[in-house]
């Protein structure tokens, strides 16, 4: 009996690692299509560059979300992929993190860097499987224990808050209105109606028509695409490299440290519009490419001096004084502790700039650095009604739209801020 | 360590920030484009832009070009502003305080209703003048502000106007077409209060009502909602329940003993916003057509010209680190924990 059922569970055992070795040998060779993707990005993006498709900046946004990043994703994996066949136990969290992080700014930068992705999700697939779950799950979640049943209290308390909730129906409403442009809007984003220009709300255009007789509501519709994506993409970014930055001050300490800090603070010295101004001017071209651009370079510092501080702070807690004291490896408590306890405030950070980065290029438009004349984007929208402030709908409701985008976002980092904060936490 | 210590120590600090703002608008200003471009015509030919090129240094190696830059930054000489047909240093000397006035219009406005705002919140926790309180903060921060100044001036000046009420003005500094100004100090109010001339002070200050509330309205929002949290903060201090207890009544308890400490907090927020505050003033200018830095640096981007955004930018973060520096230095006199710690 004893036998059979040691037999099982070491047959069981082989099983299982027979597919985390499967894991491992993928997450190496993905490392090098990642390396390999990287370097074909750029030629591509050249290629597109030479045939007009794109030009020079969107070329460097898809040298900084493709190339570079899918290069770092790479040569990361490989010692992931490492650390899994000698099955290192904090090689597993890592999957989830790297894998994650790269599907997100594969998404971003688009092309066929997302047939890249779905290798990225198809990693993370395999982590979650029964087999491989066996060798790192139940170590994962005991580690997470107690952050777990924090989470879920967080969660309750989220429910609990009208505003939160109110916010994240503002935000859900926003991402369908994403999708379901085409089929709610009566006109296209470029349709013109050239009769019925400057004519106020009526049964044929709701929302009235601006200068060009384009129809107000189907272009702000048209606009949350545009706006979403200038904003969600400048925050990835912004997050994967400010966090990057300051993970490696915070780790390395000593000069890296006192570098990296001193540069942030001659960031923090201009106004994120005004150096944005600037930027966007340097890069020459005027469009919405070169304004994500501008405010990616204005946000990094953000990031890169939270997350430094969260390192800061988290090293030289007790817990991670315990789990070294025990013998945990560098590696397995930033998986296990430093980087599930630095993400919680990067988030709420991250929810809350979405509102700045919105309202920022929205002033850039505004001023005339953005889309080109007639495209539906809301801040570019507003500035025509700066000709027409008399015929108040050309402004009011693009201005609507941005306020309330702004204000969801706000209303949820706030209200999971003050949730998450252990000062106003159960007393 | 002393006061002046303290003084000294955050001043040094700074240097390598300023430093670095001039090395950061060095290498923006040199990527913007070729600074030879505005002096070449139709008949310039190979040699000329040869001669240009080494009239102003700019065949020299990187370095020394940094260099030179520095050296004219501090001696004064910031270029020449081909959109405003005049040096930098003379646009700014007229424009700056435009700006000035209308920033300090904006953060009184501010923080004499931001305050009292916050405190009120705080006091009525949970009760309806908070509930509209954080509404109206939470508003002022997710507004875009040109939206809001358009917004106003359809209401103030074109509705009220269509009315027939006392409508504001849609714009400009004072009614140039009535009322003669020559700038003494270059502020249109103390100008007027010097010359002894209340009309044209009443006519300034209605030209600022629109533009200062559309500037001040964000400080505003940041201002009421620290007001408001460190208020909360305060009020659950032992020292407070000693002042209750020791039978004070509410009103001296919160105006004597928990505002003074609510206060250090909102200072320095309101250094901060002095960044957002120069933003803003970029947006309101152009909206209310105020003669100021903002509209300036708007027109000389669209135009191309380098010096004087260059100029802007920089004016900018010196003015913002400036603000910073003294907000520190207040920081540390209110609060002496900051100067030990």
């Amino acid at each position: 009996m004893t036998k059979i059922d040691t037999d099982q569970y070491s047959e069981e055992k082989e099983e299982a690692s027979s597919v985390v070795t499967y894991l491992a040998y993928f997450m190496i060779v993905l490392g090098f299509i990642c390396v390999i993707a990287g370097f074909v990005n750029s030629i591509y993006s050249y290629i597109l560059l030479a045939s007009g498709t794109i030009n020079e900046i969107a070329l460097f946004g898809s040298i900084a979300t493709g190339t570079i990043a899918a290069i770092a994703i790479g040569i990361l994996l490989i010692p992931i992929g490492l650390g899994i066949l000698n099955l290192e136990n904090w090689a597993f969290p890592f999957v989830l993190y790297i894998n994650a992080l790269a599907i997100l700014l594969f998404m971003i930068n688009g092309g066929f860097m997302i047939f890249v992705a779905l290798f990225n999700l198809l990693a993370i697939i395999i982590l979650m499987t029964p087999q491989v779950r066996a060798s790192w799950w139940s170590l994962f979640m005991e580690d997470m224990a107690p952050r777990a049943k924090e989470t879920r209290y967080t969660l309750y308390l989220i429910r609990k808050s009208p505003l939160v909730v109110a916010g994240i129906i503002i935000i859900a409403v926003y991402i369908s209105l994403v999708f379901l442009a085409p089929y709610i809007t009566p006109y296209g984003p470029t349709e013109r109606d050239w009769y019925n220009f400057l004519s106020a709300p009526n049964a044929n255009h709701i929302w009235g028509t601006d200068e060009n007789g384009g129809d107000i509501y189907s272009m702000v519709i048209w606009a949350t695409q545009v706006d979403l994506k200038i904003a969600i993409s400048v925050v990835a970014v912004a997050l994967a490299a400010g966090a990057f930055i300051g993970a490696a001050a915070g780790y390395f300490g000593g000069a890296v440290d006192e570098i990296v800090m001193r540069i942030t603070d001659v960031f923090f010295a201009f106004p994120g519009l005004i150096l944005a101004m600037a930027i966007v001017s340097a890069l020459g071209a005027r469009n919405l490419d070169n304004i994500s651009i501008a405010l990616m370079l204005v946000w990094w510092p953000t990031y890169a001096r939270l997350v430094r501080g969260q390192v800061l702070i988290e090293r030289e807690k007790l817990y991670v004084e315990a789990a070294r004291s025990v013998g945990a490896s560098d590696m397995r408590i930033l998986a296990f502790h430093i980087l599930p306890n630095t993400i919680q405030p990067v988030i709420v950070q991250a929810t809350l700039d979405m509102g700045g980065v919105l309202l920022t290029a929205a002033g850039l438009s505004f001023i005339g650095f953005g889309a080109e004349a007639g495209s539906a984007e809301w801040g570019l929208m507003i500035a025509q009604g700066q000709s027409h402030f008399n015929q108040y709908w050309v402004t009011l409701y693009p201005g609507l739209a941005i306020l309330f985008c702004a204000l969801s976002f706000n209303l949820v980092g706030d209200g999971v801020r003050d949730i998450l904060d252990p000062k106003l936490r159960r007393r | 360590m002393k006061l002046r210590d303290y003084v000294i120590r955050r001043i040094l600090l700074a240097i390598p920030v300023v430093f670095g703002v001039l090395a950061i608008t060095f290498v923006l200003s040199y990527v913007m484009g070729d600074p030879v471009g505005i002096y070449i015509q139709e008949r310039t030919s190979e040699e000329q832009v040869e001669a240009i090129r080494r009239l102003h240094g700019l065949d020299r190696p990187l370095y020394e070009q940094f260099f030179f830059y520095l050296r004219d930054i501090f001696s004064g000489d910031w270029g020449y502003s081909v959109s405003a047909r005049l040096p930098v240093t003379e646009v700014v000397a007229t424009r700056l305080p435009a700006t000035i006035e209308l920033s300090i219009f904006a953060i009184i406005f501010a923080i004499i209703v931001g305050i009292p705002l916050g405190i009120l919140s705080a006091t009525k926790k949970d009760r309806w003048p908070d509930h509209i309180t954080r509404v109206v903060a939470l508003a002022g921060v997710s507004m875009p502000i040109f939206w809001f100044a358009l917004m106003l001036k359809y209401v103030f000046f074109f509705q009220f106007y269509q009315a027939g009420l006392p409508a504001l003005p849609e714009g400009g500094r004072y009614t140039f077409t009535v009322l003669p100004y020559t700038p003494i100090t270059g502020f249109l109010l103390i100008d007027s209060l010097i010359t002894l001339n209340p009309i044209l002070f009443m006519d300034g200050l209605t030209h600022l009502i629109l533009p200062g509330f559309a500037l001040g309205y964000l400080t505003l929002a940041i201002i009421t909602r620290m007001m408001r949290s460190s208020m909360l903060e305060v009020m659950k201090e032992d020292y407070i329940t000693l002042a209750r207890s020791k039978g004070l009544r509410e009103r001296v308890v919160i105006y004597k003993h928990a505002l003074r400490n609510a206060m250090i907090p909102t200072v320095t927020v309101i250094g901060l916003a002095f960044g957002g505050l120069m933003s803003g003033a970029v947006l309101t200018e152009t909206i209310f057509s105020w003669p100021g830095l903002g509209r300036w640096s708007t027109r000389a981007i669209l135009n191309s010209d380098i010096p004087s955004i260059n100029a802007f930018t920089l004016l900018v973060a010196f003015i913002f680190v400036g603000a910073n520096l003294i907000v520190d230095l207040i920081y540390g006199t209110l609060d002496p924990r900051i100067r030990y710690g």
